[in-house]
């Protein structure tokens, strides 16, 4: 379907190359960092407003059964209960494709079942045990890989295995059967849980019949609409709000059931109403990545890759999509032919939410590795051969010119860090006697370039100090200072004098924080508001100082002409309460252009096959992404995104008992995300070449890339260094070791 | 979490006592007892903090016998320079422990006395498992990761004592005080398995609490390691540990291998030890040593991977001792 861009105004040029920025660029201590260390910082969890009650949500025990009866009168004879909402009293609300909250069919263990208010969590708490609920027990299946065995309970009438999609070019066949090599491999991933420090949660509160909620959210206005569907709202009647929020990765594009509960409560009850999930709740019903089932074969020929089949089976849970593991196979390397075809396989397990990069992340595993395999049987380095498929302007699927494309760059910087010249064929020796060392890459894909619409009005204090207003919000990555930083840039004035209000509906919109494309989306609008503002005071300011409009600029808060300098304070000093609003739009991008991000990522390992540990040494990580707007976010965001995917490559893995189907590992004791000590040396490094084409920041995102080949990069490293290739991740010591004792 | 009593005695036979009601129990760091009343695993209407105690936090030496109260925090044990020159295995043991915080909380008797981590007894929920009183074991045909490949029975839930299996290397012995006095317990029968009672780990009565750890003269200043594979470096419980100490330079005279997480009390690899006395510590003697010490190991499901770690573990230890 066409895209309708409505165009307001006009662009500004882009910032180019060789421009000189003073505070784009150039690193920047967050902007509301005093706030979050001093702990004033107000996140969701944090509100608490007069005389709120407290909603906790009872939960299916069963991984699938029918409700056929729910006697809460116990609950509700319990001092300090105010409500009980199940499926037999609540009004229809449509959630995700369905008509109520509270299903009939519950599908996994933590399916919503009812849920309870009361004066404190603990009350509400004790509440849930005295709900009585019938269930008819009905038969399930939790594993990915026996919900694809046709001898299981089908939980679904149209089958568990579900197709998603279907991409070929060229003639794989035709190109396996005149190969000199193929490969093949089965690939697998487990399934990731977000483990965002904030849960998800929301308050709501009604003022007659306006309904203001505060959710830990990467959407506000995502939450608005959402709200206006299941409730059927005026959109003027909601207002939703996101302060400060304690991470997402994708898992809070949208209102949850929470937020509902807490909308009907606080509805029905007259008063604010807190839902916010507790651990457990968030990682067993608030969104996963995926675990896969991946088959890449790829053939070689005189040198060069020449076919890749990749097939992939996605364990959604109850989910209606799926975040599809073949995206880089398509569209990383220029490889004339490619098959690629995608499975969603429901089980009775909690739902997949996009995951930092969903399915790339999985996808680059399998392909990557599989790369590695047809590599190593041409016998030729595998930097080398990818170097061959690399260079590409076109995309190989739209075949289109991309704006920007760096990945060789990404390469030569990511080599000459790691001492890529030093891998050997089987790996090296490690520090101690019995160990192995190997070193490992792999390459990054993902989209970036942000999109249309995304407003902002930057309106100029008589003091001289800006306050920016956009709706978008931060989840902990800094978008804060990005704002700043491109706001105070354009305007001539320091980062400190800028106010950046978000998290708001009733600010202009912004799109959702998610898909690397906040940057991308508000920063180029943040920017011409800002020239907006800045252009109406030059008006005003010529005006005041009798100079020629064309004579003056702005520069370090100061109207600048001929040497002298008239802070803006200054300007404005006799016109009372005048005040500059400045307005700016995202332009639309740019056509028959892709926009991409590209990096690689190199590890060194060191693994001891007596104890299957491995440990990962050093990550080199090189992204090509633009223009750098914050060098020391830009850091934290690689830091961030390459930790999690050693996360993912290493220890954390959602288990899943199958006889009763309920999540073993919903602590952080038992899910194991890495700690400090686990974090290796991370080298970041940038191409940093702005991207003039794409917008006129020249900057794409970051939130994603550098979570997407540093698991793959960990994955060839211990490949090489052991000599046997762990086709599974996480590599726990168990699974090295069981490969180990496989191989031999 | 439920309302308790809370008490805090000022002496060891009035905490004893205090202990004696229904469902009390002794509180140290509380590292372990606060995550279980949370979560509501064991009924528990009395708290019985065991802080308020003088002079049970010391480590010293006691005419040639290292001496750790119950109270002494495994920060400081894994720090005194006694412990490490005297004990090293229970130094690094008490330093591998979780992380800084536990560590500056957690006790050495609460490290002994803590119950099982099996992920289905830690979760609330699953009320009929043996050790919440119940008769069902779910790891059997569950996942079995975590669990035993020695000594279970009814219930494989391995004991996750860090400091335990480094003590059972270093032939230690626990003094318990209890209502009708003190006693002192070798580690070797202090904690017990599921074929003796399923719904405790060790030999201590309801009332009786761990006063102070003792490690002989004998075991003193003779080289001893501990070794440990987690999936994370820090804040995990092993899946396998090793504690070892050789006595006797040149020949040895005695061997103790002591395995942990591996079964549901500290597992000694007797026929290793056996094997090992009277000789030295050659390269291919450790190879058999470390192969014996997985010697009559029966993995479930999903812990077979336990065997070579047990091998891999033994061999590293021993080779560590060798090198010293
Ligand atoms: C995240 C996490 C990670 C952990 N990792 C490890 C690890 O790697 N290795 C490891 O060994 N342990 C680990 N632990 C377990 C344990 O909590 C600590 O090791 C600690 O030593 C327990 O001591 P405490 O004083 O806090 O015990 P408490 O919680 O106070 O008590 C634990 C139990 O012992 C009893 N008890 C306490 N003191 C006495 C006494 N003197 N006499 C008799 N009974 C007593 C209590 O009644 C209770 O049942 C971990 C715990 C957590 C929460
Ligand atoms: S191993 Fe023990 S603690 Fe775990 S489920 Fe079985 S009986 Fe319960």
């Amino acid at each position: 379907m066409e895209q309708l861009a409505l165009v307001q105004g006009d662009d500004a040029e882009a910032w180019a190359a060789d421009a000189v920025l003073t505070i784009v660029g150039r690193p920047q201590r967050r902007v509301e960092g005093a706030a979050k260390v001093t702990g004033r910082a107000r996140y969701t969890h944090d509100i608490r407003l007069p005389g709120t009650l407290h909603a906790r949500i009872l939960r299916s025990p069963h991984p699938r059964a029918r409700v056929r009866h729910v006697d809460a009168s116990r609950a509700l004879a319990l001092a300090g209960v105010r409500g009980v909402l199940h499926r037999f009293n609540t009004p229809k609300t449509a959630f995700r494709g369905e008509e109520t909250i509270f299903r009939e069919e519950v599908r996994f263990v933590g399916d919503e079942v009812a849920a309870v208010a009361a004066d404190t969590e603990a009350i509400a708490e004790a509440a849930l045990s005295l709900i009585v609920v019938d269930y008819e027990v009905l038969p399930h299946v939790v594993d990915l890989e026996e919900a694809i065995d046709a001898a299981s309970p089908r939980i679904d009438e149209k089958g568990n295995v579900l197709d998603a999609d279907r991409y070929e070019r060229g003639d794989v066949r035709k190109e396996f059967a005149a190969a000199d090599v193929v490969v093949e491999g089965t690939y697998r991933t487990s399934t990731q849980l977000h483990n965002s420090l904030e849960t998800h949660g929301a308050v709501a509160v009604w003022d007659g019949d306006q309904l203001t909620v505060y959710e830990s959210t990467q959407h506000v206005f995502g939450v608005r609409e959402g709200l206006r569907n299941a409730l059927h709202l005026p959109l003027a009647n909601i207002r939703v709000l996101c302060d400060h929020m304690g991470g997402g990765f994708g898992s809070k594009g949208g209102i949850g059931k929470y937020t509902i509960v807490a909308a009907l409560f606080a509805r029905e009850i007259g008063a604010p109403v807190r839902c916010v999930l507790d651990r457990h709740e968030e990682n067993v019903a608030a969104g996963n990545r995926s675990a896969t089932l991946q088959r890449v074969r790829a053939a070689g020929k005189d040198g060069r890759i020449t076919a890749i089949a990749h097939e992939s089976w996605s364990n959604v849970g109850q989910a209606r999509w799926v975040a599809d593991p073949t995206g880089p196979t398509k569209g990383l390397y220029d490889v004339p032919n490619v098959l690629a075809h995608a499975h969603r396989v429901l089980t009775n397990t909690g739902s997949l939410a996009a995951f930092r990069a969903p399915g790339y992340v999985e996808g680059t595993f399998a392909l990557e590795s599989a790369i590695d395999e047809l590599a190593d049987g041409m016998g030729v380095d595998p930097l080398a051969l990818r170097r061959r498929h690399a260079g590409s302007q076109v995309d190989p699927v739209s075949k289109m010119r991309y704006s920007l494309k760096r990945l060789v760059d990404c390469y030569d910087i990511g080599a000459e860090e790691i001492g890529w010249s030093r891998r050997a064929r089987g790996g090296l020796r490690g520090s101690a006697p019995g160990l192995r060392r190997g070193l490992g890459m792999a390459s990054q894909l993902w989209s970036g370039g942000g999109t249309p619409p995304a407003y902002a009005t930057v309106h100029l204090n008589p003091d001289g100090t800006a306050v920016v207003r956009i709706g978008t919000q931060d989840i902990g990555t800094g978008t804060r200072t990005v704002i700043a930083q491109v706001c105070a840039e354009e305007l001539g004035i320091d980062v400190r004098g800028v106010r950046v209000e978000i998290g708001d509906t009733d600010a202009p919109y912004a799109p959702i924080s998610a898909g690397s494309l906040t940057v991308a989306s508000i920063t180029p609008a943040v920017r011409l508001a800002a020239k907006d503002a800045r252009e109406q005071l030059l008006d005003v300011a010529s005006g005041v100082l009798e100079v020629g409009r064309a004579e003056l600029r702005v520069e370090g808060g100061a109207v600048v002409s001929r040497g002298a300098r008239t802070p803006i304070a200054k300007v404005f000093e006799d016109l009372e309460n005048y005040t500059v609003i400045g307005k700016g739009s995202r332009m639309p991008n740019p056509d028959d252009i892709v926009l991409k991000t590209f990096g690689a990522h190199f590890a060194e390992v060191e693994v001891d096959p007596a104890t299957g540990m491995v440990v990962v040494e050093r990550v080199v990580a090189v992204h090509d992404v633009g223009r750098i707007v914050d060098p020391l976010t830009a850091r934290s965001q690689v830091e961030g995104g390459v930790i999690q995917a050693l996360g993912f490559a290493l220890s954390e893995e959602r288990v899943v008992d199958k006889p009763t189907g309920r999540v073993l590992t919903s602590g952080l004791e038992t899910y194991k995300v890495p700690t400090v000590r686990d974090v290796p040396r991370i080298v970041v490094r940038f191409v940093d070449v702005p991207d003039t084409v794409a917008n006129n920041v020249g900057a794409k995102g970051l939130g994603e890339p550098p979570i997407i080949p540093a698991a793959a990069a960990v994955a060839n490293a211990v490949a090489n260094g052991l000599g046997v290739r762990i086709r599974h991740l996480p590599l726990t010591p168990r699974r090295v070791l069981d490969a180990l004792a496989a191989a031999s | 979490m439920k309302s308790f009593e809370y008490t805090r005695p000022t002496s060891v036979q009035e905490a004893v006592q205090l202990l004696s009601a229904q469902n009390a129990r002794a509180l140290g760091g509380g590292t372990d007892l606060l995550g279980i009343m949370k979560d509501a695993l064991l009924p528990t209407d009395r708290v019985v903090d065991l802080k308020g105690i003088q002079g049970l936090d010391h480590i010293k030496d006691d005419a040639g016998t290292l001496a750790i109260g119950a109270l002494a925090r495994l920060g400081d044990i894994a720090s005194s320079s006694l412990v490490s020159q005297k004990a090293p295995a229970l130094a690094q043991a008490a330093g591998l422990v979780a992380s800084p915080q536990i560590r500056n909380m957690g006790t050495l008797g609460g490290n002994l006395a803590q119950k099982v981590r099996c992920w289905y007894f830690r979760d609330a929920d699953r009320t009929d498992c043996y050790k919440r009183n119940g008769s069902y074991c779910y790891a059997v045909l569950g996942a079995s990761d975590l669990h035993a490949v020695f000594g279970g029975a009814a219930c494989f839930a391995v004991h996750p004592s860090d400091t335990a299996t480094a003590l059972s290397a270093l032939d230690a012995s626990v003094v318990v005080a209890g209502p009708k006095g003190q006693r002192t317990v070798p580690i070797a029968s202090f904690f017990v398995g599921p074929d003796t009672d399923y719904l405790r780990e060790t030999v201590l009565a309801p009332d009786e609490i761990i006063t102070e750890v003792r490690v002989p003269p004998g075991a003193l200043g003779a080289p001893s390691v501990f070794l440990k594979a987690a999936p994370r470096r820090s804040i995990d419980f092993a899946r396998t540990s090793v504690g070892a100490q050789v006595v006797g330079t040149n020949v040895i005279q005695t061997a103790r291998i002591a395995l942990g997480a591996v079964a549901p009390t500290p597992h000694r690899a007797t026929k290793a030890e056996a094997f090992l006395e009277g000789k030295s510590l050659a390269a291919d003697t450790i190879a058999q040593a470390a192969e014996l010490a997985a010697d009559g190991a029966k993995p479930l499901a999903s812990n077979a991977y336990k065997v070579p770690l047990i091998k891999g573990l033994v061999r590293q230890a021993l080779t560590a001792l060798a090198a010293r």
